[in-house]
């Protein structure tokens, strides 16, 4: 039986800062679980970049980078959260640049920081268009260098505990076949966002299924604000394929139809490089009002020709390569065609500001977890910051603990039957249903009803949706793949499963929250209601399998909620 | 008679001097006047890239200058010189910078580089600029019943930036020995793969293994006989061939010289009598 | 309207049930895949639950869809397949796994082993001491000269197409290269830690087994140059002073010999290199009635190249300095050999420009210190 002190589920920035730094104690034996390898997870999609309060090009502090993380999130974040984080920033970078993160440099040789959305300041340093990428790469030459063990290619199957104390995971072995149990004193569940329950209308990566996040819904533990689901305003119009907000960042028009730089409407100081939210709203608003480009008006350009060639493949190469393979054009000489496309989960696994959940030894951070450093809205720039930050804490906190305490005695032969059990019923099924035609129909509701605008009736009717879809992948999904070796067909289906389950709680949540905040924007509450809905929306599954939602305080230090302009 | 100029590299020296000798001869048959551009130097072999990639941009940039001086395009026969001298075109053709930086450097011996020389290698300028139908038209000797395997090499088909063939599908070879008579084989296996040439002097294990591939899935295929454009190519399916651990050693031939013995040329004017692995094909004693 | 179909042919092989690979053929409507990757997503949906084979980001950046396509290492869903389709003039599309890595299930193969070559290499920064408090100070230019190795993503498509890989199983990979050469010229990192890198390049990842054909650069997907970085990480090697691998031994005949007369001299390389005396090769050349030429002609215009090789590497210093006793030496034999006069005057003239280059370098260095 494999056995870990610390276990670390997930391989992207999260999982393996975690991994270096709870590896730092050398008696302790840490373990990388990954789906895929380690190089392969979403953190390296990450474009724009990483913020920090290094003040290298404009006078800046961390209390500065807090206020606008606090405003960002329409004042949902928790405050001691995004103090620890935004403080925590400079040397954060200072780290990772230690280890050899080739940053973009000023000519005096600092590191140079750009503006984004949302931020006052220039803050975000970047690694031209590719930060996110040299980043995980770094991080996993570190891990390299540090002796870091990993089993790549295990799929998370459950969370194990006792109510008190988590024991460890149970897990597929996606080569070989099998279920195992893997033991562990304390479990870091860094396993990403869960953006793909809007399946072809999103950024995220075909793996970005939320398994960590659905397991502990699974274990009878709570997420939180799973209704706050980011929609990026720039991603390509066939595919979703985000183009990264540093091509607003470098100066970068959204146009309608008319030729117009329609933000001028919406915000008309901070123009493009308004927060997320607003940006994508606004081009979701001029589509739906006929102002869209394109035979069927369904979409918006985004211009980047006045910046020239030079200045384009200096700075914004991947943008000018996804345009040109995936949309067919060449931003040099055209414009992008753009929407927007669900880019980032908010909300997730509920976490205090350490990322311990209620269960001793469960920790969660990144996208998986819900601390929460990004409340209703994230600011860019601020989620490679978020999962390094609070990778290294969930480490080091759990390093500690683990130190004080022994496995529980347990072989875990009951656990791995419970699962073979339920892998073979999904192949002894009679298949009536079609996996591809599953995920679409979610995907299109979820798109449609609990997408950028919503309204009680259309979400009523997703969330009936989404639960009928559940009775027929229940009664009619079947895995007709019965092999052991490398079984697709089963990682898929339970990766759909996951995203079924969340998307339940996500139109739930987003029922239950009668007031526009954020991400979430209600045409039938377009206001903010403090009053009512200053509070993380929880939901758990009790035993009988439905779900409770429940209501948890904000935690507000310096910063009273006020209205949100930019 | 059209002229350009001709660059020679490091090809035709030691035993090879009279490869040039054919080269000349055969273009001249097919009405190409070759200049030889004499005071041009090496490449750097693809290999001084690694002490300087500065210093290789320079001295080609001198050996190209030194055509625009006399108003010439270049001939290339060797596919890494062409490699070589297409990558310096291009860095300095794509960085402005760059190239003002070396033409202060060439200013001191009166050149410049002003990117108006087309580069040209044998083989397109063979096909597109002689013409296959001017080839066929001056064959003297048909070589009837030659099973001939094309190989192109590797450094006019990679990188992408600089390739002549089409890198995944290259043609143009096997017309040619049809023009000659000759039936070419191709897509045979191991047609794709290195002859080793550039690591014989730093791991001579791979190239001894490496040489042998085309060769022997060449007379897997029913080859009698391979022909390459390349001279280094060929030195290395010559020479190193015969020094690998395999039997049933398969001839090979440089174009020119194929093209030569076809014109008309016997076995010694074409050079095909000094080949260390025999081409037995050839009646040494055949004369047109 | 008729929908334009393809047929993909795919290698097909699960160990657990085949005794042996085999293809199977899929027909595919072209209007319902923008890449080759959703191409076979349509064969898993549509067709073919069974079909195995890796993806995860579908945006070029995860590494994970690498496959082989008639013939080509390329990722899976950076290949428009519209363009695959027009290529392949109605024959079946093969496609297959990547070469040299073992079956795992059709087209996926096992990652474990080119990964595994990064730790053995150590590719990784050792942070020179002090480490500052703040970033380390790194000028744009330093930057740059990593930006290409550092869009690496892993996908070993390059290992798929490597020559070297196909004959020595000991060859890391053009990929392992690309980093060893990103780390190496990070000013960041240890100097003990870099010779430890490029050492290991040469012992443990047979660098100079690559037979510079460039087919790495042509299949990266993501722009990056690994032949070339190789060729950078070989001079460094140099530069260290690792005279005694065959590889350096032929940079030191090409650098002196180029500088000497303008060319090699192919056959004085198997002396210098391997020790290895050529006459018996000439000879077999001269049985066959060849005219041998033991020395390269000195070439005119020499002089002037002397003369542009020392001002370049005034300006750019190189990896490896020409050996001036070896230049000597090369000149007397080109004297023997050639017209005795022309090479004299070579001699004389490179004596004038050797004290005319430290005239000049005094020069510099007393303007450097404001002295007359």
């Amino acid at each position: 039986m494999l056995e870990y002190d610390i276990l670390i589920v997930g391989a992207g920035g999260a999982g393996l800062y975690a991994a270096l730094w709870a590896s730092q104690n050398p008696n302790l034996k840490v373990g990388v679980m990954t789906k895929v390898y380690p190089v392969r997870s979403h953190t390296g999609a990450a474009e724009g970049g990483i913020n920090a309060a290094l003040a290298n090009v404009a006078e800046d502090s961390p209390e500065k980078h807090a206020f606008d993380t606090v405003k960002g999130s329409d004042y949902l974040a928790d405050q001691d959260a995004v103090e620890i984080m935004t403080k925590m920033g400079p040397e954060i970078i200072y780290d990772i640049e230690h280890r050899g993160v080739p940053f973009s440099r000023l000519p005096d040789g600092r590191i140079a920081q750009r503006p984004f959305g949302g931020a006052s300041f220039p803050r975000t340093c970047y690694a031209a268009d590719r930060t996110g990428l040299v980043i995980l790469h770094t991080l996993y030459d570190q891990t390299l260098k540090q002796g870091v063990e990993f089993l790549n290619e295990w799929f998370l199957l459950n969370v194990i505990h006792n109510g008190e104390r988590v024991l460890g995971v149970t897990a597929w072995d996606i080569r070989n076949g099998g279920v195992h149990f893997i033991k562990a004193k304390a479990v870091i569940l860094a396993t990403g966002g869960h953006a793909r329950m809007y399946w072809n209308r999103t950024s995220n990566a075909l793996g970005n299924t939320g398994d960590g996040t659905a397991a502990v819904l699974r274990a009878g533990l709570p997420l939180k604000d799973m209704e706050f689901v980011q929609f990026h305003p720039t991603g390509l119009r066939k595919t979703g394929i985000l183009i990264t907000e540093g091509a607003r960042g470098e100066g970068g028009y959204l146009i309608n139809k008319d030729g117009e730089r329609f933000m001028k409407k919406y915000a008309p100081e901070k123009m493009e490089l308004a927060p997320r939210d607003i940006v994508a709203r606004s081009i979701e608003r001029e589509i739906l009002e006929g102002r869209g480009c394109g035979e069927k008006g369904d979409y918006i350009c985004l211009d980047l020709r006045h910046l020239g060639e030079k200045k384009l493949m200096e700075r914004l190469p991947q943008t000018v390569e996804h345009a040109r393979v995936y949309e067919g054009v060449d931003p040099v000489k055209e414009p992008i065609p753009i929407r927007p496309t669900a880019h980032y989960s908010m909300g997730g696994i509920d976490t205090d500001k350490y990322g311990q959940t209620e269960i001793k030894g469960l920790y969660a951070a990144g996208e998986a977890a819900c601390i929460s450093v990004h409340g209703a809205n994230r600011l860019g720039g601020n989620s490679l910051l978020d999962i390094l930050v609070f990778g290294k804490i969930t480490a080091e906190h759990a390093a500690e603990y683990v130190v004080g305490v022994e496995h529980l005695p347990t072989e875990g032969g009951e656990y791995v039957k419970r699962e073979e059990e339920f892998i073979s019923s999904l192949m002894d099924k009679e298949p009536k249903e079609k996996l591809a035609d599953l995920r679409r129909e979610m995907g299109d509701v979820m798109a449609s009803k609990v997408g950028i605008f919503r309204e009680e009736k259309p979400m009523v009717e997703a969330l009936e949706r989404i639960r009928e879809l559940k009775e027929r992948a229940k009664s009619g999904l079947a895995v007709t793949d019965r092999s052991k070796r490398f079984n697709l067909n089963l990682i898929q289906t339970l990766e759909f499963l996951n995203l079924l389950d969340l998307a339940e709680v996500t139109a739930l949540c987003a029922i239950e929250r009668k007031e526009s905040r954020g991400a979430h924007y209600r045409l039938d509450y377009p206001n903010r209601d403090d009053e009512n809905y200053l509070k993380h929306s929880v939901v758990r599954r009790k035993e009988d399998g439905t779900l409770q939602h429940g209501w948890k305080e904000v935690v507000i230090t310096k910063w009273q909620p006020q209205e949100r302009k930019y | 008679m059209k002229t350009i100029g001709f660059y020679q590299g490091c090809c035709f020296q030691g035993p090879d001097a009279h490869m040039f000798d054919t080269l000349k001869k055969v273009f001249a048959d097919l009405g190409v006047d070759i200049k030889l551009l004499e005071r041009t130097t090496c490449c750097g072999g693809n290999t001084i890239e690694e002490s300087n990639r500065f210093l290789v941009y320079s001295i080609n940039a001198r050996n190209i200058a030194l055509a625009e001086k006399e108003g010439l395009d270049l001939l290339v026969s060797c596919n890494t010189c062409y490699m070589v001298l297409a990558k310096t075109k291009h860095a300095l053709d794509s960085d402005p910078e760059l190239r003002e930086e070396i033409n202060k450097l060439l200013a001191e011996e009166g050149l410049e580089y002003k990117g108006t020389a087309k580069i040209w290698h044998i083989l397109p300028y063979l096909v597109e600029e002689v013409g296959i139908d001017t080839i066929r038209e001056r064959v003297r000797r048909p070589l009837k019943g030659w099973k001939i395997a094309t190989y192109y090499g590797c450094h006019i088909k990679y990188p992408k930036e600089v390739a002549v063939v089409d890198s995944e599908n290259p043609q143009g070879l096997e017309e040619l020995i049809e023009a000659l008579g000759a039936e070419p084989v191709k897509d045979y296996e191991g047609s794709d793969v290195c002859c080793g040439y550039h690591s014989f002097y730093t791991n001579k294990d791979i190239a001894l293994k490496k040489v042998v591939k085309a060769p022997q899935g060449a007379k897997r295929a029913g080859a009698e006989m391979l022909v390459t454009p390349c001279p280094l190519c060929f030195k290395a399916q010559d020479i190193y061939q015969d020094m690998a651990p395999t039997e049933d050693k398969v001839p090979s031939i440089y174009l020119p010289e194929l093209l030569a013995y076809a014109l008309g040329y016997d076995a010694k004017q074409s050079g095909l009598a000094f080949h260390i692995i025999p081409v037995d094909k050839i009646s040494v004693n055949a004369s047109h | 309207m008729t929908v334009e179909r393809a047929v993909l042919r795919v290698y097909r092989y699960n160990p657990e049930r085949d005794e042996k690979p085999y293809y199977r053929e899929y027909e595919v409507p072209v209007d319902k895949a923008q890449t080759l990757l959703d191409a076979l997503f349509y064969i898993q949906e549509n067709l073919d639950p069974t079909l195995g084979f890796r993806f995860f980001c579908r945006a070029a950046v995860c590494g994970s869809c690498a496959v082989k396509v008639n013939g080509i290492s390329r990722l899976a869903c950076k290949t428009p397949f519209k363009e695959l389709v027009e290529k392949a003039n109605g024959k079946p599309i093969t496609v297959e796994p990547l070469n040299f890595l073992k079956p795992i299930r059709d087209l996926v193969v096992d990652h474990d082993q080119p990964f595994e070559s990064l730790k053995k290499l150590q590719t990784w920064c050792e942070p020179k001491e002090p480490i500052p408090e703040k970033e380390y100070r790194i000028p744009p230019e330093e930057v740059k000269q990593y930006e290409r190795p550092t869009n690496c993503i892993l996908c070993f498509a390059c290992y798929g197409s490597c020559e070297a890989v196909m004959d020595d199983p000991k060859y890391a990979g053009p990929y392992a290269f690309s980093r060893v050469y990103r780390y190496v010229v990070d000013s960041r990192v240890k100097e003990e830690h870099k010779r430890e890198m490029v050492k290991n390049a040469m012992d443990v990842g047979d660098i100079w087994s690559c037979v510079q054909c460039q087919k790495c650069i042509y299949v990266c997907p993501k722009g990056v140059r690994p032949a070339e970085d190789i060729q950078n990480v070989r001079g460094i090697a140099a530069e260290y002073g690792f005279k005694d691998y065959p590889g350096v031994k032929k940079l030191q005949h090409f650098v002196d010999w180029i500088y000497a007369t303008g060319q090699i001299n192919r056959l004085s390389l198997p002396e210098e290199v391997y020790g290895v005396d050529p006459t018996p090769l000439i000879n077999k050349f001269r049985e066959r009635g060849a005219e041998v030429w033991e020395v390269p002609k000195p070439l005119p215009g020499l002089l002037e190249f002397r003369d542009l090789i020392l001002e370049v590497m005034k300006e750019k210093k190189p990896h490896l300095d020409i050996d001036f006793h070896h230049v000597r030496r090369i000149d007397k034999r080109v004297e023997e050999v050639f017209n005795a006069d022309v090479c004299t005057k070579i001699t004389e003239r490179f004596e004038e420009q050797r004290e005319d280059f430290f005239t000049r370098f005094w020069k510099k260095l007393s303007e450097f210190f404001g002295t007359k």
